[in-house]
């Protein structure tokens, strides 16, 4: 009797242990990664108008945002896919101060396709079931 | 590497959790279903014990979920018998009366070597015997032996059996076990006195066994030359 009881609220638990890792990782990812969009285009913005100092702000915070965010996401994303991303920042900030802006692009577009890479994993879709 | 040992610790001892909450103990007490949701449980753990790079809820999310999905299949299980059958299969006769039926047999894809086997594990040697082998679901052979070829029980032969009497550990290494004086509803001051009476120190004990007859079977430990005694202690019967 007792182990049954121990098995519903185990199960019970489990159910909220899910839900909660339904809910929660993924509008953690949201927000960090809607704020790296908007950085990324307004980064990507600013070195179209060679505004090479508005980009390297943006470009820092990216990497500000990646020391303190990265440690987070990898509890629930592929650790290399969080490097990656985390590099990519680091590749666009060197590459804007040292006013290469071919490389700095490069650098913000990886870091794009990488974000929509971890939205894909972490949102459900029926392709990324498949 | 600590990070690999600790992981690994985790992971173990999580999926531990998760085999004992399924509630099946043996492989033996496996259906085929229970025996590929274990391997696949282990291999999902043992890709996340290796691999740092992943991690651990993408182990743990998926063992968690075919915890959930096997917990759904028991309950239906229970509550459904077609989807028993569905999902377990029924048992198969392949012995009815002597004669192999084939196609069971067949359909089963049990062949005479693999009963013959069976059979014999079951200390029957002879087809002609068995009255019925049914194969269960969990792909055990039971043998059910003409009459004739039964073995004789004691009430067959009309000796007079006392009651079956299951011991509990009374005793380990000097010390008073409470569960088996709680089972075997008798006090410790009993079977300290039924020691004493009989010179023996409860220190110098290292292992004893009684059951509901009050028969106490125990070994003496090394300093006292292991030796071995066989008490009657007083006890209460329960109706």
């Amino acid at each position: 009797m007792g182990f049954t009881i121990f098995r519903a609220a185990a199960t019970i638990l489990v159910c909220l242990l899910l839900l909660f890792l339904f809910l929660v990782p993924s509008r953690y990812l949201d927000r960090v990664a809607d704020e790296a969009e908007t950085l990324i285009d307004e980064a990507q913005d600013a070195l179209s108008h060679n505004d090479h100092a508005a980009a390297h702000a943006r470009c820092l915070r990216l990497v500000e945002m990646s020391k303190t965010h990265m440690p987070a996401l990898e509890r629930f994303l592929n650790h290399a896919d969080v490097d990656t991303l985390a590099g990519s920042f680091a590749v666009a900030e060197a590459a804007v101060r040292i006013g290469d802006n071919g490389a700095a692009i490069e650098a913000l577009t990886e870091a794009l396709t990488m974000l929509d890479r971890v939205r894909g994993i972490e949102h459900f879709s029926p392709n990324s079931l498949l | 590497m600590l990070t690999l040992f600790l992981r690994a610790v985790f992971l173990d001892l999580f999926v531990l959790l998760i085999l004992r909450l399924t509630g099946k103990r043996q492989v033996s007490d496996l259906q085929p279903y229970d025996l590929l949701m274990t391997l696949i449980i282990a291999d999902i753990a043992s890709t996340a014990i290796a691999d740092t790079d992943i991690p651990l809820l993408y182990s743990i999310v998926p063992i968690l979920a075919l915890y959930l999905v096997q917990q759904l299949i028991a309950k239906l299980c229970l509550k459904s018998s077609s989807v028993r059958r569905f999902l377990c299969g029924t048992p198969q006769i392949l012995i009815l009366d002597g004669v192999l039926q084939e196609k069971v047999m067949r359909r089963t894809n049990y062949t005479v070597r693999d009963l013959m086997d069976s059979l014999r594990s079951k200390d029957v040697f002879d087809v002609t015997e068995v009255a019925y082998a049914i194969l269960e679901t969990n792909g055990n052979v039971s043998v059910l032996e003409k009459t004739p070829y039964q073995p004789p029980t004691r009430q067959d032969l009309g000796i007079e059996t006392g009651s079956a009497a299951l011991s509990h550990l009374l005793i380990l290494e000097g010390k008073m076990q409470k569960k088996g004086l709680e089972a075997l509803h008798v006090d410790r001051k009993t079977v300290e006195t039924a020691l004493k009476e009989n010179g023996i120190a409860l220190s110098s004990v290292f292992f004893a066994q009684m059951n509901a007859d009050g028969e106490l079977h125990l070994q003496l430990d090394r300093a006292h030359k292991s030796e071995v005694y066989d008490l009657t202690v007083p006890v209460k019967r329960r109706n």
